[in-house]
């Protein structure tokens, strides 16, 4: 057991911007009404993707789980992750996905790409390879995933400003010859920015749909064959499967 | 690469997708590779329309009347899922379905007498529907009702005859059904592809118009499923799950040599390194020398810009073609879809026919499939062996697969998998085997 761990810390209410009012689906307290919470206005798909190291998974552990694991490698054993946040009024449920180490060889299925809304794109601001094979990743965006979803550039690392290879003006260039793309950067050590991220991304995804839901579920004839299965609320979050 | 594995898998098929999932989830260390850029081999979905193209050997780009490249996702395979068959209760028991959409086949038909009729799907569709006359039906529905009852375990339902030994034509006989009803039933209901099935014991033709019913039963319209962005997901769905729980993935890499010493798999080469292995799952073409070529299938797949004539507008069929309506030994099958399921640029329809190849000229015995889709923008044809294993892997621990049938649907794939299963294991498959052992999806308390 690495005494590094942090004991799990539920980022409740407060945590850092967007969700401050009552956000119903976060702490121990909402596990413990009686009433069925009320169920989601929209439920969204996040993908992140990146090359391998630069800190995809930790960003997503640091924002479901305000948790960070400095010695973990490569993820095993997670799908995805759900979080709950209410933005503009709407509850909503955000379907993290995690790549299952399928980017170590450049062998990240297409399918992945599909649903997703929004797509958080980082790179490691020490390592400049890790800045390189962006456009390798944007060919893959533009391959597979929606013309509509989002995308968010992340420099991750920023706790380790001192060993700094990429600049921030590197990126901001980077992000703005794409349409639409936001740039910011980030630590999911620190917990820096990480928050802010995924909520502002959320709401720029909010900001484009109709009112009204648009889930492909409603388009009538598609069929889920199966529904999600409920996480166990009483579990705490995964231990990594250090080395 | 450069370490050693439980089991290797060599083509990222769907038959090896599942069986690299269910090893993974067993707990086996599974590296999995292709020679290609892409995953399902076989059984992909190529995208953009540009790659099909090239695959194809057409010269140029695609017209400008096909649309954005990217929108197309075209099969190789034409198939559909059973709803109630074994492919999808492996997609439900290991909840690849997470990661899928599906919808409903929107209907089936059968080509009798030069035009094509409706199967029906409903009590009303059956009453009205022309592909039998009035008094056959009434026999046809107590055929129907004695199927449905029917269960080898319970000598009641049996009504005196042994189902491993009484034929499926003295079924036919005891219900006193007609020819047409026969044919119907064999062909479209039971879906065999030639009438060898009826001087056989009746239990497996039984089984699979139950199959059928049940899968009707579900959702209505027709017995199938087909995900959506084409069946490339598939094989796609089952890798995830996979790599999940450990598997390594590797695409765009060149197999070198399969090592085998004193009889038994110990390794694959490439690119100048050595992965080691205990056991390894591969499909025929990474290993030609131990599979044998059992037949050969045509495979035709048109770009239209309308549906189909007299299927009413709908954007998704199968059309079955009985072999004894255009004399032949095994039956023609069109599947279609279309944009409806994001396979194609909007306005289109993907119709592809396929049937086992019996003479020296394909081309011209699937013209009666292709004469019902005319006006057909462009045509994709491709004549594949069709190949088996000629080692079953107990020595050499070399588990081959065979490739994809003319079959309309993956019962025969979901057969193979079990197969190999056991011939891997020693055991019977079971399921259950392909269950998660762990909780995957974390977070806070859903909805």
């Amino acid at each position: 057991m690495d005494p590094r761990y942090d004991f799990p810390r539920r980022a409740a209410g407060g945590g850092s911007g967007g969700s401050a009012n009552s956000s119903p689906g976060l702490g121990a307290q909402s596990r413990r009404r009686k009433m069925p919470p009320r169920p989601a206005d929209f439920k969204l798909q996040i993908i992140i993707i990146g090359s391998r190291g630069v800190g995809k998974t930790s960003l997503m552990e640091r924002y479901t789980d305000d948790t960070f694991c400095e010695a973990c490698k490569s993820t095993v054993g997670v799908d995805f992750k759900i979080k709950t946040v209410e933005l503009r009024g709407k509850k909503i449920r955000l379907q993290i996905w995690d790549t299952a180490g399928q980017e170590r060889f450049n062998s990240i299925t297409s399918a992945y790409y599909r649903g997703a809304k929004g797509i958080v794109l980082v790179y490691d601001i020490t390592k400049e390879e890790t800045f390189a094979d962006l456009p390798k990743w944007m060919k893959m965006i533009d391959k597979y995933a929606s013309e509509e979803a989002e995308l968010l550039l992340v420099g991750n690392k920023l706790d380790c400003e001192s060993d700094r290879i990429i600049s921030k003006q590197q990126g901001e260039r980077f992000a703005s010859r794409i349409s639409g793309m936001r740039f910011c950067e980030a630590s999911a050590k620190d917990n820096f920015n990480v928050d802010e991220i995924f909520l502002k991304l959320v709401d720029d995804i909010l900001s484009k749909m109709p009112l009204e839901v648009t889930n492909k579920e409603l388009s009538g004839s598609v069929l889920s064959l199966q529904p999600e299965p409920e996480v166990p609320p009483e579990l705490p979050p995964p231990r990594m499967r250090c080395c | 690469m450069n370490e050693e594995y439980d089991v290797i898998v060599l083509g990222t098929g769907l038959t090896e997708c599942i069986l690299s999932g269910i090893m993974s989830v067993k707990g086996k260390k599974v590296l999995h590779m292709d020679r290609n850029p892409y995953y399902g081999a076989e059984s992909a979905s190529i995208t953009p329309l540009e790659d099909l193209y090239k695959r194809f050997n057409l010269p140029g780009n695609p017209p400008e009347s096909m649309g954005k490249g990217r929108d197309w996702n075209v099969d190789l395979v034409p198939k559909f899922l059973m709803a109630n068959g074994q492919l999808v209760r492996m997609l439900l028991i290991t909840q690849v379905t997470r990661y899928l959409d599906f919808k409903v086949i929107e209907g089936s038909y059968v080509y009798k007498g030069g035009k094509i009729f409706k199967v029906p799907s409903t009590e009303t569709e059956a009453l009205s529907s022309s592909l039998m006359g009035i008094f056959e039906k009434r026999r046809f529905r107590n055929f129907l009702i004695f199927v449905a009852n029917f269960d080898e375990n319970d000598p009641k339902t049996l009504e005196g005859i042994d189902p491993h030994k009484t034929s499926m034509r003295s079924i036919f006989q005891k219900f006193k059904l007609g020819q047409d009803v026969i044919d119907f039933t064999g062909h479209s209901l039971a879906l065999y592809r030639t009438d060898d099935y009826l001087d056989l014991p009746c239990n497996e033709a039984i089984n699979r118009i139950k199959l059928y019913s049940e899968s009707l039963a579900r959702y209505g319209k027709s017995p199938y499923l087909y995900p959506l962005y084409g069946l490339g997901e598939l094989p796609q769905g089952f890798a995830r799950l996979s790599a999940i729980y450990g598997g390594t993935y590797m695409l765009n890499k060149p197999i070198e040599e399969i090592i085998v010493e004193n009889g038994k798999v110990v390794g694959v080469k490439s690119e100048g390194e050595i992965a080691r292995c205990k056991q390894l799952i591969c499909d025929p073409s990474y290993f030609k020398d131990r599979t044998k070529k059992i037949g050969q299938v045509i495979r035709v797949i048109c770009v239209l810009s309308h549906p189909i004539q007299n299927t009413g507008d709908i954007n998704s069929c199968q059309i079955i073609i009985p072999q004894n309506q255009v004399s032949r030994k095994h039956d023609i099958y069109v599947c279609m879809i279309s944009f409806a399921h994001n396979v194609a640029a909007q306005g289109k329809y993907i119709a592809i026919a396929s049937t086992t190849v019996e003479t020296d000229n394909p081309e011209k015995e699937i013209k009666p499939a292709l004469d019902l889709l005319e006006p057909i923008d462009q045509k994709f044809v491709s004549i594949s062996d069709l190949l088996v294993p000629t080692d079953s892997g107990t020595d050499s621990q070399i588990f081959l697969s065979r490739s994809y049938d003319a079959t309309t649907h993956f019962e025969t794939t979901c057969d193979d998998i079990k197969n190999i299963y056991q011939r891997m294991t020693g055991t019977e498959f079971d399921f259950t085997e392909m269950e998660r052992k762990q909780q995957d999806i974390f977070g806070d308390a859903a909805e």
